[in-house]
């Protein structure tokens, strides 16, 4: 984190939510891989990014996506046990898949997945999980007042730790917690947005305007791919799958957004 | 940056693979008496296609990210993979998944966990067969490679740039001298930068391999010295890419080996085509 809030927390709250995505660029939206899902009854919402190199990344990120908002995020000493229940998910679920040679010697590597959950909890405060380099982000007016688990553009590589359907090695989640105040946007992207996002706060702009921007467009397919093309063109945004789900949150109705 | 061009389906990787198929190649390697030269180089060349097939592999099928060439030369000069695939030039790497000779059934041996090796059953496609037989027309080999990167080129002008790798145990025919060919094909350039040109020369002999050299004073001969001088400069981004792997490479390194065996010839193609095969595609 950035730093954390020290304003009083609310003891309730209600959000909304609003996402985006779209295919990195040459690609279908059935090669999609990254994945998002929420629970907002429960303010729980997750994002998960499919491992490119990987084959059925696809499902696995869908899965991880959908079990993180299910159930409260599972704790470290629980997570070995939680994936495990995921990773025979998967397996039920790419069993029988009408595969060819190459695409069964590629399945035996096993599926990967970034992912990134997030907690609203009642009392003001929030919990965050991840393993790998999908972002949350926490705007409060045109600020950035938390990013988690990167804080820097530069903190990116093309070896981010990630969860694997092999159960080998696997890497262990990494957890935040924070305060959130009413009017806040709590913000999850996958890793190439993430890092443009980054760019963005090192080079002062306003954050909440340029989130609203993105958001603005996320509606109109055309509009939106004219945007982010725009930026995958100038090399700003690295050519990815990308996914955005942005949680305004609040404790006073009479501070809706 | 050079060399850093996005790889997609439309703007795909240029692989092309020259083989000397000369008499000479049914000698065994130096250090693996057991292994003829023909043999060891269709494994591996096979091996790599099959790992690109998988790269490539999606549950839709094998996209098509990759174009590849294979040229045979010895007693003639033309494309090497068989089958459905006779005679055609660049193929794009889905059509090269669907169409092998055969799917073989080999014994690989794989770590156990517990410090052994247990034997498992795999699968192995061929594509291309091993052949000894004829001279050495390596000038012809490399002027129809020019042909092809020149076609590819002109249909894909942003394209990472073409890898084009020549495995030989021995000079060329005296008639077959390519140093002015290969200088006319390594100029050859996408707006991400020139076609590189790797030479590996195999050998009988069990002198320890020259990987990737810097300089050519080490070299043992004039023979060895013209293959370093026709192999381009790695640009710096392969060799970072094989440093960060803790292969130890320096700048300004050749895409060259010289006495390479079974392992180096492994080696050689895995360190050239690293970067390729790392890309987020």
């Amino acid at each position: 984190m950035l730093h954390n809030s020290s304003a009083a927390p609310a003891s309730t709250f209600q959000c909304r939510t609003r996402y985006l995505l779209l295919p990195k660029y040459g690609h279908l939206d059935s090669e999609f891989e990254d994945a998002l899902a929420e629970n907002s009854a429960e303010g729980r919402f997750a994002v998960a990014d499919g491992a490119t190199e990987a084959i059925c990344s696809d499902i696995w990120a869908r899965l991880l996506a959908s079990a993180l908002v299910k159930q409260p995020l599972p704790d470290a000493d629980e997570w070995e046990r939680w994936l495990a229940e995921q990773r025979g998910a998967w397996l039920e679920a790419v069993r029988g898949l009408p595969l060819d040679l190459f695409a069964e010697m590629k399945l035996a590597e096993g599926a990967a997945a970034a992912v990134l959950a997030l907690q609203i909890e009642p009392h003001g405060g929030w919990k965050a999980l991840s393993v790998g380099d999908s972002c949350l982000f926490q705007v409060r007016g045109e600020e950035l007042v938390g990013a988690f688990p990167k804080t820097s553009s530069k903190q990116f590589d093309n070896r981010p730790p990630l969860v694997r359907t092999a159960a080998v090695n696997p890497a262990l989640p990494n957890v935040a917690r924070g305060d959130w105040q009413s009017g806040d946007n709590l913000v999850l992207m996958t890793d190439a947005l993430s890092q443009w996002f980054l760019q963005e706060y090192e080079q002062s702009q306003p954050l909440r305007t340029t989130l609203e921007d993105l958001l603005a467009v996320a509606a109109d397919r055309a509009a939106l791919e004219q945007k982010i093309n725009r930026l995958r063109d100038s090399a700003l945004l690295r050519n990815d799958d990308i996914v955005l789900v942005a949680v305004d949150v609040w404790g006073d109705e009479r501070l809706r957004p | 940056m050079s060399y850093s061009a996005v790889i997609s389906r439309d703007n795909p990787v240029c692989l092309i693979f020259l083989v000397d198929q000369s008499h000479s190649m049914s000698q065994p390697f130096g250090l693996q008496p057991q292994q003829r030269k023909a043999d060891g180089v269709a494994d591996a060349i096979n091996k790599l296609l099959q790992t690109i097939c998988i790269k490539c592999s999606k549950q839709g099928g094998v996209r098509e990210y990759f174009q590849v060439g294979v040229i045979g030369y010895g007693a003639r000069v033309a494309s090497a993979l068989g089958g459905a695939l006779a005679g055609e030039g660049l193929v794009s790497i889905d059509k090269i998944a669907r169409n092998p000779l055969r799917v073989e059934t080999r014994i690989k041996k794989e770590p156990d966990g517990a410090g052994g090796l247990v034997e498992r059953l795999s699968k192995f496609p061929i594509w291309f067969e091993p052949v000894a037989n004829g001279r050495t027309p390596m000038k012809s080999a490399f002027e129809l490679a020019r042909g092809w990167v020149a076609g590819f080129l002109k249909s894909h002008p942003h394209c990472y740039p073409p890898l084009v790798f020549n495995l030989t145990d021995g000079a060329a025919d005296p008639d077959q001298e390519p140093t002015d060919v290969v200088a006319g094909l390594r100029q050859l350039s996408s707006t991400d930068g020139a076609t590189l040109v790797l030479n590996l020369h195999i050998s009988s002999r069990k002198d320890a391999p020259i990987m990737f050299p810097d300089r050519e004073d080490n070299l043992p001969d004039e023979f060895a010295r013209r293959l370093f001088r026709m192999s381009s400069v790695l640009p710096e981004s392969i060799v970072d890419t094989a440093v960060s792997e803790g292969i130890p490479i320096q700048h300004g390194a050749r895409g060259f080996g010289f006495n390479a065996d079974l392992v180096a010839v492994i080696q050689f193609l895995e360190i050239g085509t690293r970067q390729v095969m790392n890309a987020r595609i």
